[in-house]
């Protein structure tokens, strides 16, 4: 059935065949991801595997050396000179929350918006304040960063994306910075955007995420993506023996 | 020897001495302008790819760091002429002040840049910036936060050094007390008026930083902090960059 109504929908972004290097070091081989409309896509792995360059490759902030990525049907991957424009389309949530220190909550969310894509200044602080109230912190719209807690600096920083009406979320292991007990407030929100949706790619160790909000899941080692299945398949019958003894890791 | 407190009065008040001050904050002006922008030509020279390149860096730094100010600004205004390039005093002023101040700019932007971690830079690319909208957006308010004290400092240096181009006839503040004193034969009136102008300046620059860094600060408890006077005063005297 999963399978069936993927097929269905659009792809919003689909890679092949990606390869990179840094130096002498290959950090992805042949990697393959389709990430149709309206889907979560989880991407799991051990430390090393190349999680962050794949999405780093997806939003241009790196560029592949070999393979196609096709973003609402266009080829990017090769795009440096228009970069800036279709990252404008893509929201990227940081695993250090990375807002801007020297600005308040509502100006980190609003300066996008405002600054990049021209929306004038009333429009982008409704929009702003709308935003806050989604993610539940609407009373710190006028605090500094420094003063929230991690899950709130992660929650701005989660609105400060979505400001940009992205077509694509990618989020880069975006609680693993996060105290426990703060875990909790920020996979709320982020399962509440796919449930209502949001397309995203998440790279995240939240198993408890992965089973409430993923349609797949991507198994990743060593910069080659070893199993790539639908979530209840990945965590009832993967036959995968990478996948099986990274799963027992984590029930540990 | 006695002193007129009249004839202090009236030097303070007399236009010459009005013009002086404020030909000396305008050469500082423009010379902290011209330096800033030189550094920032510097810093990312430095910070360059090519070898040639930073070379040219490191060898403008030794030149300008390795010579008296005094020598640079005689030399512009005296010896450039020979090649064809007649500069007026206050051109000069401000070629010599910039070009010197360009050398000791350069290390103070760098240490900004370099504040600004990488993350941030991917954040802003992450949103769609340009280069520019990254430097203006992201990079330089951050810097300059964190280059405020030191900016300060040499804004006061140079405030001090502007008195060196007195040598090529600029009539800034020292060079009207000198000859006004010479004219009247009181020294001590003349050069007392003189004093009061730089100190009078040199405090409005520390109280006028002291604000602005607390405007930009993000903190509460760091903008109700005020850092005292005389804690400026021997940081600003003291080698550069001892206030952080
Ligand atoms: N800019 C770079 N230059 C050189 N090597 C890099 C660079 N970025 C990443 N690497 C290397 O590539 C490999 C994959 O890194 P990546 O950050 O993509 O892994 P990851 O799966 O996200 O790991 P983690 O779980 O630790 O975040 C690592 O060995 C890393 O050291
Ligand atoms: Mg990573």
């Amino acid at each position: 059935m999963n399978a069936m109504s993927e097929t269905a929908e659009p792809l919003v972004m689909t890679m092949s065949g990606i390869n990179k290097s840094f130096g002498d070091f290959h950090v992805l081989k042949d990697c393959a991801l389709d990430v149709p409309a309206g889907s979560t896509v989880v991407i799991a792995g051990p430390s090393g595997s190349g999680k962050s360059t794949l999405l780093r490759c997806v939003n241009l902030l790196e560029f592949v050396d070999r393979g196609s990525i096709i973003f609402e049907g266009q080829e990017v991957a090769r795009e440096r000179k228009r970069a800036f424009a279709i990252r404008r389309k893509m929201g990227m949530v940081f695993q250090s929350f990375e807002l801007f220190p020297h600005l308040t909550v509502l100006e980190n969310i609003t300066l996008g918006p405002q600054h990049i894509l021209g929306v004038d200044a009333k429009t982008a602080r409704d929009e702003a304040l709308a935003l806050l109230e989604r993610v539940k912190i609407p009373a710190k719209a006028e605090d500094y960063p420094e003063s929230l807690s991690g899950g709130q600096q992660q929650r701005v920083a989660i609105a400060r994306a979505l400001a940009m009406k992205p077509r694509l979320m990618l989020y880069d292991e975006p609680t693993s910075a996060l105290d426990p007990e703060m875990i909790k407030e920020v996979i709320d929100v982020m399962a509440e955007l796919s449930e209502a949706g949001m397309t995203s790619i998440v790279v995240t160790h939240e198993m408890g995420f992965a089973r409430r909000a993923a349609d797949r899941i991507v198994f990743m080692e060593d910069g080659v993506i070893v199993e790539d299945a639908p979530t209840d398949v990945f965590f009832s019958s993967s036959a995968n023996p990478r996948t099986r003894s990274f799963l027992e890791q984590l029930v540990h | 020897m006695n002193i007129s407190f009249d004839l202090v009065l009236q030097y303070l008040t007399s236009p010459a001495f009005l013009r002086g001050a404020g030909m000396t904050l305008l050469l500082t002006g423009c010379a902290l302008v011209g330096g800033i922008v030189i550094g920032l030509g510097l810093a990312l020279l430095q910070d360059a790819r090519a070898a040639a390149l930073r070379s040219v860096a490191v060898a403008y730094v030794w030149l300008f760091r390795g010579t008296p100010v005094l020598f640079q600004i005689i030399f512009i205004f005296n010896v450039l002429p020979a090649v064809g390039v007649t500069l007026s005093g206050f051109t000069s002023a401000v070629v010599a002040l910039s070009l010197n101040e360009g050398a000791y700019m350069a290390e103070i932007v760098r240490s900004g840049l370099r504040a600004v971690r990488q993350g941030q830079r991917s954040a802003g690319l992450a949103l769609g910036m340009k280069n520019a909208q990254l430097m203006r957006f992201v990079v330089i308010p951050q810097a300059l936060r964190v280059v405020l004290p030191s900016l300060g400092n040499q804004a006061i240096g140079m405030l001090k050094l502007t008195a060196l181009v007195s040598v090529i006839a600029v009539e800034e503040l020292l060079l009207v007390a000198n000859q006004t004193a010479s004219a009247d034969f009181r020294y001590l009136e003349a050069l007392i008026a003189a004093g009061f102008y730089y100190l009078a300046i040199t405090t409005v620059f520390m109280f006028g930083q002291s604000w602005i860094e607390r405007r930009l600060s993000t903190s509460r408890q760091a903008r109700d902090k005020r850092i005292s006077l005389t804690q400026r005063l021997l940081g600003a005297t003291s080698s550069a960059g001892a206030i952080r």
